[in-house]
């Protein structure tokens, strides 16, 4: 595909896990070329996390490290190695930005931190993201994001008030974050372009996550008020909730925001008698009588199939299909945005990979190629944009210095 | 301020969103340097009637929604229904790099203000549209909300207690991932508009939005044909799970047990502080855990027994010491362990203070109020310390009057037809 935004661009990732690969591929779905450093000898956790293509476990069967590294290309390299660190080198002078997410000071200790880099590349744009920022007395804590959701007060909010805390699935400052990563290295790339100056970009999962939270964060420095869990109500809409519809753990939600939507849905579930007492025509009667409003609601969705009631009760009311992962592949809106990319990987072979969340009308950010094996395009990297020789490459290899692993589809590499 | 002082410092928005969430796009422009002019219908957004308020007080000024979410912005008021209100937009989109709207997918085609009409007189115009399922499609006609993006986005459906059914944050979040996505897309197609004069339109959906949250779970059905399931207050390691969170003496918190070579030291650590105060099973007192690797306990629920054990030992232990002691305590002994903060807990960071996330925004007589600000530290060009939202229509005279020209007949002319 032509006209890409960041045809050109030519990005070092040095991250790994979530943030900073997520991050990283806002630039490389629109076209920058982009390699991503890895090491068996410090192997990313994901490689060997699930889900494993067939369920058969390996360094190259985890969709969980190839959704985050799609549109990348894949250099194996032993940063803990002096010669690992100058061929690292090589490739921030070729670099335009660098992206990386280690404990703060490990990249200093291998002299690949910004003022190192920006020596070599005075106008390097270079981001760094972490969990609690490279400053302050807990920049060095380390973690997932798991425990960042908990940290950023996302644990706190959701569940019961009858209940403790509930977590979330995974890691949900993991996703909150790239959003801000990418605005901040797209602004970067502007503004390089207008004064030719890149610079340093600092960002804390905490921070960023938490603006997620700005008006909660408000209500306490005002009010001294501290947001808790409402299970799936809404202090100002009822019936709010998720109600149970035919099927083993099937779910439909329900939102209706005014009394005139909940005359529509209340006609179309057909009338029934419950729904005509006064008490529920309003608002307030509708929350002073919740228990009883969601007990009969239940009894109807409960006749019915989850899409069913959404079908019965949209485009008037606000309802949707509590998805299962199956369900994504089902819904017809997803595959009308093509969300899901279907490519062949090396070893893989055809697997779904999350696309783009934004359709551009002209230059849409799209993924270039399917996620690389550890190393897989080491050879061509170090050839190609930094001018070593095949020889050398090969002897760093054969010191460990340079890693190189295929698929089983692989093609073989060819020397120059 | 110099056109080259922030991010985006010379670029200007036309900011039409119109709910909670959705404002959020407009206000990172804002903090980036561009000029943001939210455009309010005549007697101000409806949903300043959204709270928490400032006091506790109801009022469309007091909305701390709105407060936070369209922070460093300006607002002017305009029926874009009419056609002077229309000519009055037309001339603000002049000047403009990015139009940002919300409106429910056909609303602004049915008023000639949609994209295709509006190329052509604005050829270099980003016009952003950010909606619950995208502007085209079988569900772009449905109406949105929250709760069913997060349900439409496969995210609910694995969070809750097995015992009840799927949950959502008690916090709105789906439309506010919708807006902080559509940022860097915006800017992208700046980006190309600045190089070839041409436009674009940035379609978001928030649906696909929630669907990034499930990190690893989409490709289950496919690769290991399975659906995840929601596990409550456990942690699912493949067929083994263990307690994620637990009381402690002023709240909670939750432990990340990653046993192996790394992780499996602090899980030692722990387990031997742990045993000063509460009795294990044998089996737990002796077990090393820097043995056993996360990929046996994940295929062998043999192996996971131990580790449900201690996990379960845990419980009575951390609910003699207060969350901040413990994870202070986990810091040092290399456990992986966070305090679940509440909003509290947030505001008196002293991380957080440390970085000076938090700045002062004023708010004349309602006084000085800490916000939560700084999401990114920048070398050569911080973010903007932007000023307070506005209030609605506060900037009318200085757009409409000093900037547009329009003429103070005019202006009452148009205020008194109710068009501003």
């Amino acid at each position: 595909m032509t006209n890409q935004v960041l045809e050109g661009v030519k990005v070092l990732d040095l991250s790994w896990v979530g943030v900073g690969p997520v991050a990283t591929r806002y630039l490389s779905d629109y076209g920058a070329t982009t390699v991503r450093v890895e090491s068996v000898k410090r192997l990313d956790l994901l490689r060997m996390s699930r889900p494993f293509k067939n369920s058969e476990p390996g360094l190259n069967r985890s969709m969980f490290w190839a959704d985050f590294n799609a549109s990348k290309l894949g250099l194996g390299l032993d940063l803990n190695s002096p010669k690992g660190q100058e061929v690292a080198k090589e490739l921030v002078k070729w670099a335009d930005v660098v992206t990386e997410s280690f404990t703060p000071g490990t990249l200093a200790k291998w002299g690949l931190d910004y003022e190192s880099n920006k020596k070599i590349n005075p106008e390097i744009i270079m981001l760094s993201t972490c969990m609690q920022g490279q400053t302050g007395p807990r920049s060095s804590f380390r973690g997932y994001g798991n425990m960042m959701a908990a940290l950023s007060g996302f644990y706190e909010i959701n569940g019961y008030p009858d209940r403790g805390p509930t977590p979330c699935y995974g890691a949900y400052t993991d996703f909150t974050s790239p959003r801000f990563c990418s605005a901040a290295l797209l602004g970067a790339l502007d503004y390089k372009r207008r004064t030719g100056k890149g610079q340093y970009i600092d960002v804390s999962q905490y921070e960023c996550s938490t603006q997620l939270l700005g008006p909660q964060l408000l209500d306490y420095a005002i009010n001294e008020n501290v947001v808790g869990r409402n299970g799936n109500r809404c202090d100002y809409a009822a019936p709010h909730g998720v109600f149970p519809s035919k099927g083993d753990d099937c779910w439909v939600a329900i939102a209706v925001e005014t009394d005139d939507e909940w005359k529509t849905m209340r006609q179309l579930m057909g009338q029934p008698d419950w729904a005509a007492d006064a008490k529920f025509d309003t608002l307030l009667g509708r929350k002073a009588n919740e228990d009883l409003l969601e007990q009969n609601i239940s009894e109807w969705t409960a006749q019915y199939t989850a899409k069913e009631v959404m079908f019965k009760l949209q485009p008037h009311v606000a309802s949707g299909v509590v998805h299962d992962q199956a369900g994504l592949y089902e819904d017809p809106q997803i595959a009308h945005r093509e969300y899901f990319q279907w490519l062949d990987h090396s070893e893989m072979g055809t697997v779904p990979y999350n696309g783009s969340q934004a359709i551009l009308s002209e230059t849409p950010p799209h993924i270039t190629k399917p996620s690389p094996c550890l190393g897989e395009d080491s050879r061509m990297v170090l050839r190609e944009f930094i001018g070593m020789s095949d020889a050398d490459i090969q002897s760093l290899i054969e010191e460990g210095v340079v890693e190189e692993t295929l698929g089983q589809f692989s093609n073989a590499p060819v020397a120059s | 301020m110099s056109s080259n002082d922030s991010l985006l410092s010379p670029y200007k928005v036309v900011d039409l969103s119109n709910n909670l969430g959705w404002w959020l796009c407009g206000k990172m422009f804002a903090d980036m340097g561009a000029e943001v002019i939210k455009v309010e219908p005549v007697g101000g957004d409806p949903k300043r009637c959204l709270g928490p308020f400032y006091n506790d007080e109801p009022s469309p000024d007091n909305s701390l929604a709105w407060w936070f979410q369209n922070r460093g912005k300006k607002s002017v008021t305009l029926d874009i229904e009419t056609t002077d209100g229309q000519q009055i937009l037309f001339k603000l989109l002049e000047d403009a790099d990015v139009l940002i709207q919300s409106f429910d997918p056909g609303y602004m085609e049915s008023l000639g203000l949609g994209y295709e009409t509006l190329k052509k007189q604005f050829p270099k115009l980003v016009y952003t549209s950010i909606s619950p399922f995208g502007q085209t499609g079988p569900y772009a006609g449905f109406k949105g909300s929250d709760l069913v993006v997060d349900a439409l986005g496969g995210f609910m459906f694995i969070a809750g207690d097995e015992d009840r059914a799927p949950i959502r944050f008690s916090v709105p979040q789906f439309y506010e991932n919708g807006a902080t996505e559509s940022v860097s897309h915006s800017i992208a197609a700046i980006m190309v508009a600045q190089q070839t004069g041409q436009g674009q339109h940035v379609d978001v959906s928030a649906q696909l939005a929630t669907i990034r949250f499930l990190m690893n779970a989409s490709p289950y059905p496919i690769l290991e044909k399975e659906n995840l399931t929601r596990r409550g207050q456990m942690f699912g390691i493949g067929l083994s799970s263990y307690r994620a969170i637990y009381e402690t003496s002023d709240g909670h918190l939750t432990v990340m047990f990653s046993p192996g070579v790394s992780g499996g030291k602090g899980l030692n650590n722990l387990r031997d502080w742990a045993t000063e105060h509460v009795e294990f099973d044998d089996e737990v007192t002796k077990f090393d855990w820097t043995t056993l690797q996360m990929a046996e306990i994940a295929v062998d629920p043999e192996k996971g027994v131990v580790l449900a054990k201690f996990s379960e030992g845990l419980v009575p232990f951390f609910k003699l010491f207060s969350k901040f002691e413990i994870y202070e305590k986990g810091i040092k002994l290399g456990a992986m362990i966070a305090y679940v903060s509440t909003t509290e807990d947030i505001y008196k960071d002293e991380q957080l203070e440390a970085r000076d996330y938090f700045t002062k925004v004023d708010y004349g007589d309602k006084g000085q109020i800490l916000q939560a600000h700084n999401w990114a530290i920048l070398s050569e060009t911080p973010l903007v310390n932007t000023e307070r939202a506005p209030n609605a229509g506060e900037h009318n005279r200085e757009i409409y009057m000093d900037r547009l020209g329009i003429t103070k007949t005019a202006y009452s002319q148009l205020l008194q037809s109710g068009v501003i």
